[in-house]
């Protein structure tokens, strides 16, 4: 429960990916190539819908 | 400002990953166990990893629970991150930036210009909205001028004894003070010089011809 309240506040959303998120670490990884930003990796466990 | 605010006001400044956990025999739990983490379950875990893949740091389990911790931790880190992976070669600081009588205002700018030091202002804008075509092109086209002149390690050189400043106008309120400044847009490279009430633009200048602008108006 605790860990969904978090996913609550940092994505604003349940079970879709919040917008503007990348889906998996190589693909944020590949846009910090581009944009020089550090990469934040939040890993989550959500149910299946 | 609410915590969960905080969080959604630096995440701009970062590329954000929502890894989900591919099941207990799956990869993510033992890449968060290589990596500084203690559980075998599927937490929420927070991590900045740089380009290249390596972990930079991770946020203690305590403060990645709760959204004021989280804000606390990745705002640190977010610092420590640019300190060691410039994106420039141009060491820029972020003016302080405070609402005075409602009016963004920052007092290490103005600081230095009563202490008569050259300013270097660079304007560039790190995000922009999904829809927000024009902040889109204007994000493009700050990231160009970044690698191209103020990726100059010899501009950079010739900036030595100038108070050098970033700001991004993907922030409401620095965005609002850069108007004061006449910046429309993203990006601009202003030179503002002790004693001139006016600017001067190096917005178009090229790496070699930007050290040379930068010599020649920087102090001795």
């Amino acid at each position: 429960m605790r860990a969904v309240s978090v996913i609550t506040l940092l994505a604003g959303a349940a079970l879709a990916a919040p917008q503007g998120w990348h889906r998996t670490k190589k693909e944020g990884e590949a846009s910090a190539l581009k944009s020089g930003k550090p990469v934040l990796v939040v890993t989550i466990w959500k149910e299946k819908a | 400002m609410r915590p969960h605010e905080k969080v959604s006001r630096l995440l701009p400044k970062v590329e954000a990953v929502e890894w989900l956990y591919d099941g207990l025999g799956g990869k993510i739990i033992p890449w968060t166990l290589e990596n500084g983490g203690h559980s075998k379950d599927p937490s929420v875990q927070a991590f900045i990893v740089a380009r290249d893949g390596s972990v930079f740091s991770r946020c203690p389990d305590g403060q990645a629970h709760s959204a004021s911790g989280l804000s606390s931790w990745l705002k640190g880190e977010i610092t420590k991150f640019e300190k060691k992976y410039p994106r420039t070669a141009f060491r820029f600081e972020a003016p302080d930036m405070d609402l005075i009588d409602g009016r963004p205002a920052s007092e290490s700018f103005m600081a230095a210009r009563r202490e008569k030091k050259p300013i270097l202002l660079y304007a560039g804008r790190d995000s922009a909205g999904p829809k927000d075509r024009k902040a889109r092109k204007e994000v493009k086209a700050a990231r160009k001028f970044e690698k191209g002149a103020l990726s100059s390690k010899k501009a950079a050189e010739a900036a030595a004894g100038y108070v050098l400043f970033k700001i991004d106008l993907a922030d409401e309120r620095q965005a609002k003070w850069a108007k004061t400044k006449g910046i429309e847009k993203a990006p601009r490279l202003l030179l503002f010089l002790p004693g001139e009430a006016e600017p001067v633009d190096l917005s178009k200048v090229k790496g070699a011809s930007l050290a040379y602008h930068l010599k020649k108006h920087g102090p001795e």
